[in-house]
């Protein structure tokens, strides 16, 4: 349904972007982060649910600071990575490589 | 004295879920490493609810105890506390009523070495090409070789293999094995779920396939990918932590035999 889906886009109210689970056990999988945050951890609670030892129940928080993505870890175990170094809050650039537990999480702005 | 860290994990061929967590800490709570592997148990969602908790709990007790090094003590503390955290959840939840987990620590710092563990998830250390085990095993069975009530072959595939005699938030209290050694090097300590056992893998057969060369995350996978070979049908979990060889305070190269 493109059109309904560009009406959806139409009504978002800043720019968009995705995260793609690139390894792991839920590896192939995509979420829209859009004017609503996402919570990624391994509880059946959030918004990305990574089956995943290494991963924290509620481990990090992705959303968006006007026209800006940033990613934050929640207090995790074994700690949110953004290309490879490890963060408290971080804001998001297009093609970032975030890492939670065992996954590594690609990031992207839509229509960049 | 350099330490390498790595780590891998699977839910294997048979599960859905994988119910066991892993920490894996360089540099942090007044440690040059924590390593923690634990196996979770109970329906559904409550084994892996069980593991992650008393992980978490461990990690933060020792984040913020304000202490150092690997003391024995500190790390019975940190289990107790994981034990309230996850015997208390599940009295709250009715989900989650009897889960349970196991847990095997690993602290060090230079070149000295706490152990804890609960239930039967195994601690080794690998020194010159030989295995120890430096954790208690809690199932049945081995309690009962322990006692002197069975001999240790009975032991090996007896029925109540799987049926624990401690455990971390099964109940009120909690009774840790502990132990402290020194670490030389050359040494790695390896931390797993009994998943690589259940496997079919052996002690010895891990270790090759772990140290065969000098890269640690590879030998992780190698370890997984051989139990995923013989049919993984429990979720499988390892950290290994090794003492790198400073080939710069060698004294004499050994010669070239030609």
């Amino acid at each position: 349904m493109p059109a309904r889906q560009q009406q959806a886009a139409g009504v978002a109210a800043g720019p968009q972007s995705e995260l793609t689970i690139e390894s792991g056990p839920d590896a192939g999988h995509s979420h829209r982060v859009g004017d609503h945050g996402l919570r990624i951890g391994r509880s059946p609670d959030n918004d990305i649910i990574l089956r995943d030892p290494a991963t924290s129940g509620h481990h990090a928080r992705l959303e968006r600071r006007a026209d800006q993505f940033w990613v934050v870890d929640l207090g995790s175990t074994n700690g949110t990575f953004v290309n490879g170094e490890s963060i408290q809050e971080k804001q998001l650039n297009h093609g970032d490589r975030l890492t939670v537990g065992q996954n590594s999480v690609h990031f992207s702005l839509i229509g960049a | 004295m350099r330490l390498r860290i790595a780590w891998a994990t699977d839910p294997g061929l048979e599960r859905e879920e994988n119910e066991d967590s892993v920490a894996v800490w360089r540099n942090k709570a007044g440690l040059d490493t924590l390593i923690v592997v634990c196996d979770g148990m109970g329906g559904h969602a409550a084994g892996q609810e069980a593991s992650s908790l008393a992980v978490q709990t461990v990690t933060k007790v020792l984040a913020e105890d304000g202490e150092e090094g690997p003391d024995v003590e500190r790390l019975k503390r940190a289990c107790k506390e994981a034990n309230k955290a996850v015997f208390k959840a599940a009295q709250d939840n009715p989900d989650w009523l009897g889960m349970g987990s196991t847990m095997v620590i690993a602290a060090i710092r230079s070149g000295e070495i706490a152990v804890l563990n609960v239930g039967d998830s195994p601690a080794y250390l690998f020194r010159s090409g030989l295995a120890k085990l430096i954790s208690q095993d809690h199932s049945w069975p081995a309690e009962q070789v322990r006692l002197g009530l069975i001999k240790p072959e009975e032991a090996a595939n007896h029925p109540q293999k799987h049926k624990l005699t401690r455990a971390v938030g099964v109940w009120e209290q909690v009774q840790p094995f502990t132990d402290k050694m020194k670490l030389e090097e050359g040494d790695a300590v390896v931390l797993c779920s009994d998943g690589v056992e259940t496997a079919g893998v052996s002690v010895e057969e891990m270790g090759r396939l772990l140290l065969k060369d000098g890269n640690l995350d590879r030998g992780a996978e190698r370890v997984i990918e051989r139990c995923r070979e013989l049919g993984a049908p429990d979720n499988v979990t390892l950290a290994v932590a090794r003492v790198e060889v400073d080939v710069t305070k060698t004294a004499v190269l050994p010669k070239l035999k030609i």
